[in-house]
C-alpha cells in the first residue's frame, strides 16, 4: 500500500526536517508526561517546583513554547530525576532498535537519513520504567 | 479506506474517506478547518502543514500502540449513545474528534475534523460525532 504521508514528506527537504522537527517534540513531551504521571506530579506541582507560572510550564509541554535545554535539565532537576543524557551517533550507523532511544535517561539519536527517513513512533514500556522510541 | 494509518496496535480510518482522497488533508472537515483558522487567525500556509503533520504523527502514535498522554494532545471530550467516550486529538485549536470502534476491534475513527473557536466543546461537533457514530457503528463500515 501507498503511504501518501511519506510521498507527501518526501516532497521536499523542509518537509523531511519538519516530521522530524516535531516528531522529537512529541516524543519529549510525552515522554515528561509519562514521568509525571507515573511520579504524581501534576503541571500546577511542576510549576511550583521550577519557581514558574502554571500558563509557562503549559506552553512548555504543549509544545507552543520552544524549550530549550536549559528547560529540560529545569523540569528533570524539578522532577528529582537526572538529565536526559543525549548520545549523537553517526548518520550511516546502523541502528540496532531505532533511532531515538530513550532508556535510562539516555536519549540517543542516529541513523535517520539511512533508513530512508521513515519516521515510525514505536514505543514500548517494560516493568522496570525504561522506554524505547524509534523515529 | 486508503487513507488508513497502520500501526500493530491500531487502525486509524475517517468517515470522510471515500477513497477519491489522496492524503487526509484533503478531507472537506479538514479543509474546512483549516479555512476558518485562516479567517480567525490569519494563519500562515506553514502552520497549517504543521498542524498536519504534528496531528498525523499524534495519530502514528497511537497506531503503535502508545498513549498520548499529554492533555494537549489528547483528551476526553463527551458520551456517545452506548455511554462510552468519544475523543480529541488535539493541536492547538485543530481537532480530530473520534472514538474507539466497537463493530471493529482495533480501529480508531476519526469522525472529523474541526477548528475550535470556543473555550468548551462546540455541541454540533458533539452531534457530527455522535451521527456519525450511529452510522458507524449500527450501520457496519
Amino acid at each position: 500500500m501507498r503511504n501518501y504521508f511519506e510521498d507527501w514528506k518526501n516532497e521536499s527537504v523542509d518537509r523531511q526536517r519538519l516530521v522530524v522537527e516535531e516528531s522529537f517534540i512529541l516524543d519529549v513531551t510525552e515522554e515528561i508526561h509519562a514521568q509525571m504521571e507515573q511520579l504524581g506530579v501534576g503541571r500546577a506541582q511542576l510549576a511550583e517546583r521550577m519557581g514558574k507560572s502554571k500558563a509557562y510550564v503549559s506552553q512548555l509541554l504543549s509544545g507552543s513554547r520552544n524549550m530549550t535545554l536549559r528547560s529540560l535539565a529545569d523540569i528533570s532537576f524539578a522532577l528529582e530525576l537526572d538529565a536526559p543524557k543525549v548520545v549523537f551517533e553517526r548518520a550511516d550507523a546502523p541502528a540496532s532498535n531505532g533511532d531515538w532511544q530513550h532508556s535510562d535517561n539516555v536519549v540517543r539519536m542516529s541513523n535517520y537519513h539511512a533508513r530512508g527517513g521513515s519516521i515510525e513512533v514505536i514505543e514500548s514500556s517494560n516493568d522496570d520504567g525504561c522506554w524505547r522510541a524509534a523515529l | 479506506m486508503k487513507l488508513s494509518i497502520k500501526g500493530p496496535r491500531l487502525t486509524v480510518r475517517f468517515v470522510e474517506d471515500d477513497d477519491s482522497m489522496e492524503n487526509w488533508n484533503k478531507l472537506p472537515s479538514w479543509k474546512e478547518a483549516t479555512a476558518i483558522w485562516q479567517e480567525k487567525d490569519r494563519c500562515k500556509d506553514t502552520q497549517i502543514e504543521k498542524a498536519y503533520v504534528q496531528l498525523h504523527i499524534k495519530m502514528q502514535r497511537m497506531a503503535n500502540g502508545a498513549r498520548l498522554r499529554n492533555p494537549d494532545h489528547f483528551n476526553t471530550e463527551a458520551d456517545l449513545p452506548d455511554k462510552k467516550k468519544f475523543y480529541a486529538i488535539k493541536q492547538g485549536k485543530m481537532r480530530a474528534y473520534g472514538w474507539f470502534s466497537n463493530a471493529e476491534k482495533g480501529v480508531f475513527i476519526v469522525s472529523h475534523f474541526a477548528y475550535k473557536k470556543g473555550r468548551k466543546l462546540d455541541p454540533e461537533d458533539t452531534k457530527r460525532v455522535v451521527d456519525n457514530w450511529k452510522v458507524i457503528e449500527r450501520g457496519g463500515l
